[in-house]
């Protein structure tokens, strides 16, 4: 939960971009830094191999400013989306203080996001967390794809709790920062009630 | 001098390292030269032109590799390459071809489809009409579900005068919105369609069948009328014609056409009926007889015995009233049973030749009907009933096709009072044929029947009771039980001495055959009645993907497709008002409700070793400002309720991490130093703080001790590696570097009350109360609620022995001293307090 680090009067809470391989996530922190002024953000680190995919994990930590004295800092993170990496997805969960799962809307990836959201609470749990338990939104991404599932049919398949759930096409934008606020809220609600930690 | 190639990919190296990159190109070029399949070499070749900024040298280097990968099947690698290129060149349209059809063999489709979208706006801005209609042929192909790409691929056919592949793409589209029970959607279409193609009979008889089928009669008239035009002896046409003019009681119009029908088709099933449906209301029973027979042969044939039951029943009714009104015998009591031997040889014959049509009929009125249900599919409400299983309602029974003729046999001999001679060709078939009830049940009837009228009642009674018996043998073995004992039940009453031990013991259920009641060849026919018809549609609210139809005053695109640009927008296709005298419908009349404006939605612009995905910072453009997290949480973010106490977490990584996991934390290491350098303190810190998150602390402690080295981040620094150490079980270092950090000059008492807290946490952690306690104490001195500090306090007052009291003491002097602004004395570890 989220880490406050007293002496250097700093809150920092930890967001994770989950989702399948190639769904978008780094896409998603690209845009967000490229889109953050730069006095309230860090490097993003993040590397990829050749085929573009996100080695270990992306970093991206962002800065609230001072809020009670405090500089608080949301720290995101992606995950590697493909399925044998998932030791590395474990350890990043780790101290996870609010999640967002990307979707892939393409027609032909339903299976790796349902395959991925099930890897996901798995993992949770794992860690004594669940879905219910820990903020959570969910992102549709690349919408502008010729061969997108209509939403319905994501929303059956993906929210039946009917979390906050936003459409996006994090190459170009729309939907990323709605995404992130929302999740954003949604900790620092929690934080507010004392389930920080 | 032979040829070393590691010394020269040492020196490569060393030169890239210094950045003298064209060094360490040439040193590349003289390994390639030596052994140019290197595909390594290839790749850091490429790179560096591409950083000299040696475009087409790179582009070639790429091209080889990428070929190299794809033809190896390293299909990811090549996408991976390629795209390097397009970085490059973006315009080089035969690398997003090979892209395109890359992302096709990894089956993703949604990029291939992107990356045609390029080439297809490639080769038609280039007037390249052939190349550029077979890139969308493909994409289409690719999705054949995704309406949208039909749609463009249509307008497309269309733009460059293939009308008629244009229509038939249209017809596609159509038939995949039926597929899809969006019939709205469909009106609109084939509406705006037929305005200017009214001889496309298949959009136009469509039309009508919605139209009927909603009974919109006057509508559904005006299409069928438009599509005989174009077609006078249309089959489907002419049956809807006939139906709206029966749902309209214009019986004779409708016998009129039906008989127009039966002439092209004479074995159009679905017309008889309707045409004796037709006949009935108008009460001609003397053109009813024949086609009541063919109907019922036709249904016992398909083995809908209900259909053709109720025929049948309809026949029989029809031969009795005639009967009635002619005076005649009673030909269905045993006192008409002919002895006439000429009688029996005419009903003989009658008999065959029903068997023989029944023969033939079967096989040309199941094409006809696969071909009207082909037709109707989905559309057509069936006035075929559903025949459902029930368990012990033997008139489902499916029996044979022998045993059906014998039946058909038996029904013409009981039509002409012949109930013995029913009674002996039934028993031949039963004897042969024990696995069937209907039939036993039957003769047993038959049976019945004789005895009634005979002077061989007992004897008849007693085959009626054998037979009785046999059916309830039969249905006890089919399991059922009810009907077996209502058999018994009978057998018993015709002849009480009758053995029935033979019958109680148990059930032999092994090798019993399943009721089959729903014969494999029964069309599920969906009910378009219960398909919604929206008052309002919008075509880009068709499920997956806007529709956007753009359209010129033909009611075709306009412009043609360009996936480059932002919209296609779509004007509301005017489809006027139109009288139905004239065969055109005013779709918005109030009658029929279908917006006939197609809107729009926006559409969306596609675009199209280790690599550092870190983007660059982006300038913002012209009126665009930077998102503000913080502006956009005001309102949530932070009030006085807020709870600020923090639950850590300590824990070492799991044992269970796999080498596989090692290897990619290594790469992405190495990956790290050379991005960021060893003097990025800042970047060093975050990645501490990940680290230590990912409980991966070792690495956490090797980050800050790298970002201990930024004056601004020493504080900082030596903190997280005491929370660090701490966490780790390390509580004598953990203290050490919080000891570091409070001896840093110049710190806010806030932040040295943070250290304190920290530290006198360490010592608790490490069983040194004594030394925490004190600690404990001057913080709650200094500011009483700060964190959980008299909680401690409370916590650790039994415990603390009394050298820290003394020490406590000692703190109060010192403090004092402080107040009175006396020179303080040489800190020891007492001294932070």
């Amino acid at each position: 939960m989220s880490f406050i680090n007293y002496p250097a009067r700093e809150i920092n809470c930890k967001i994770v971009y989950y989702g399948p391989g190639l769904c978008g996530k780094t896409t998603n922190l690209q845009f967000i830094y490229k889109k953050t002024n730069p006095d309230a953000k860090g490097k993003m680190i993040s590397l990829a191999t050749e085929t573009e995919r996100t080695l270990f994990f992306d970093f991206l930590p962002l800065s609230l400013g001072e809020i009670r004295g405090f500089k608080t800092r949301f720290h995101l993170y992606t995950v590697p989306g493909q399925v044998f990496y998932d030791a590395s997805r474990k350890l990043i969960l780790k101290g996870v203080d609010g999640i967002i799962f990307v979707a892939d809307s393409q027609i032909e990836r339903m299976e790796a996001n349902v395959e991925s959201i099930e890897n996901l609470k798995i993992n949770l749990i794992e860690q004594g967390y669940s879905l219910d338990s820990i903020p959570y939104v969910i992102q549709y991404n690349k919408r502008d794809l010729p061969n997108a599932a209509p939403i319905e049919e994501m929303r059956k398949l993906l929210n039946p709790n009917g979390v906050p759930e936003f459409e996006s096409v994090a190459s170009e934008g729309p939907g990323v920062f709605e995404t992130l606020k929302s999740v954003a809220k949604l900790v620092l609600v929690e934080l507010k009630k004392g389930g920080g930690g | 001098m032979a040829f070393d190639k590691n010394k020269s990919m040492m020196a490569a190296q060393k030169f890239f390292q210094k950045g003298q990159y064209d060094r360490a190109i040439r040193e590349y070029e003289k390994i390639i030269k030596e052994e140019p399949k290197d595909i390594k070499v290839h790749q850091k070749l490429g790179d560096l032109y591409a950083r000299e900024g040696k475009k087409t040298e790179a582009i070639s280097e790429y091209n080889f590799v990428a070929n190299f990968y794809s033809e190896d099947g390293f299909y990811l690698r090549a996408i991976a390459v390629f795209k390097q290129i397009l970085k490059l060149d973006p315009a080089r349209i035969q690398i997003n071809l090979k892209l395109a059809e890359l992302y096709h063999k990894q089956n993703l489709i949604g990029d291939a489809i992107k990356q045609f979208q390029l080439v297809y706006s490639f080769y038609d801005r280039k007037g390249d009409t052939g190349k550029a209609l077979d890139t969308l042929d493909k994409m289409a192909e690719m999705a054949p579900s995704n309406l949208s790409l039909r749609m463009k691929l249509a307008d497309a056919y269309y733009k460059n005068k293939f009308i008629d592949r244009s229509l038939d793409e249209y017809v596609k589209i159509g038939e995949q919105l039926k597929k899809e029970e969006r019939v709205g959607d469909l009106v609109k279409l084939y509406e705006r369609l037929i305005k200017h193609h009214p001889d496309r009979v298949d959009m136009v008889s469509i039309l009508a069948e919605i139209y009927l089928n909603v009974n919109k009669l006057d509508f559904a008239n005006s299409r069928i009328d438009m599509g005989l035009r174009v077609l006078p002896n249309d089959k489907k046409l002419l049956y809807m014609k006939s139906r709206v003019l029966i749902k309209k009681e214009d019986h004779e119009g409708s016998i009129k056409i039906l008989n127009e029908l039966l002439k092209i088709n004479p074995e159009f099933v679905e017309a008889k009926e309707e045409l004796a449906f037709a006949y009935e209301k108008l009460g001609k029973t003397d053109l009813l007889g024949k086609l009541y027979t063919q109907l019922m042969i036709y249904y016992q044939g398909k083995q809908q015995h209900e259909k053709a039951g109720h025929y049948k029943a309809l026949y029989a009714n029809l031969t009795s009233t005639v009967d009635d009104i002619t005076g005649t015998e009673d030909v269905s009591g045993l006192g008409g049973v002919a002895s006439d031997v000429s009688t029996i040889d005419v009903i003989e014959d009658v008999v065959e030749v029903d068997i023989v049509e029944a023969q033939e009929m079967e096989v040309l009125e199941v094409e006809v009907l696969e071909e009207v249900t082909e037709i109707e599919e989905a559309a057509e409400p069936t006035t075929f009933e559903a025949v459902t299983a029930v368990e012990e309602d033997i008139s489902q029974e499916v029996i044979d096709d022998a045993g059906r003729m014998i039946m058909l046999k038996v029904d013409t001999y009981v039509k002409y009072g012949q109930y013995k001679e029913a009674a002996d060709v039934l028993k031949g078939y039963n004897d042969s044929n024990s696995e069937y009830i209907s039939p036993k049940k039957r003769l047993a009837e038959l049976y019945l029947e004789i005895a009634k009228s005979s002077e061989d009642t007992v004897e008849y009674n007693k085959y009626a009771s054998e037979t009785y018996s046999d059916i309830s043998s039969l249905a006890k073995k089919k399991g059922m039980s009810n009907l077996a004992d209502d058999a018994q039940q009978k057998a018993m009453e015709l002849d009480p001495g009758l053995d029935t031990t033979i019958e109680t013991g148990e059930i032999d259920t092994d090798g019993v055959e399943s009721f089959d009641v729903v014969s494999d060849d029964e069309v599920v026919i969906e009910h378009v009645e219960e398909m919604e018809i929206p008052d309002s549609i919008e075509i880009g609210d068709m499920g997956a993907e806007p529709i956007e139809i753009s359209v010129d005053s033909d009611g075709f695109m306009e412009g043609g497709v360009e996936f480059s640009t932002e919209e296609i927008v779509v004007e509301p296709v005017d489809i006027g008002e139109i009288s139905i005298d004239s065969g055109e419908i005013p779709i918005d009349s109030g009658e029929v409700t279908f917006d006939s404006g197609i809107e729009t939605r926006e559409g969306k612009k596609l675009e199209g070793g280790l690599i550092s995905m870190t983007p660059e910072d982006d300038s913002l453009a012209e009126g665009e400002e930077y998102f503000d997290l913080r502006k956009e949480l005001e309102g949530v973010v932070l009030d006085d309720e807020m709870s600020l106490e923090s639950k850590g977490g300590a824990g070492l990584l799991g044992e269970d991490e796999h080498f596989s996991f090692e290897d990619v934390f290594d790469e992405f290491k190495k990956g790290v130093e050379k991005q960021f350098g060893s003097e990025d303190y800042d970047t060093h810190y975050n990645l501490g703080i990940a680290y230590r998150e990912m409980e991966l602390f070792n690495d956490a402690i090797k980050s800050f001790n790298i970002s201990v080295n930024d004056p601004n981040k020493r504080v900082d620094s030596f903190v997280m590696m005491g929370v660090t150490y701490r966490d780790m079980g390390e509580f004598e270092k953990s203290i050490d570097y919080f000891r570091e950090a409070l001896d840093t000059p110049g710190m806010e008492l806030d932040e040295k009350n943070g250290l304190l807290y920290e530290l006198a946490f360490s010592y608790e952690a490490n069983d040194d109360i004594d030394q925490a306690y004190p600690i404990y104490k001057s913080i709650s001195k200094e500011k009483p609620d700060f964190r959980d500090t008299e909680d401690r306090i409370k916590a650790l007052k039994d415990l603390v022995s009394e050298n820290a009291e003394v020490n406590i003491e000692v703190e109060r002097e010192e403090k004092k001293e402080k107040d009175d602004s006396k020179p303080q004395k040489k800190k020891d570890r007492i001294s932070y307090v």
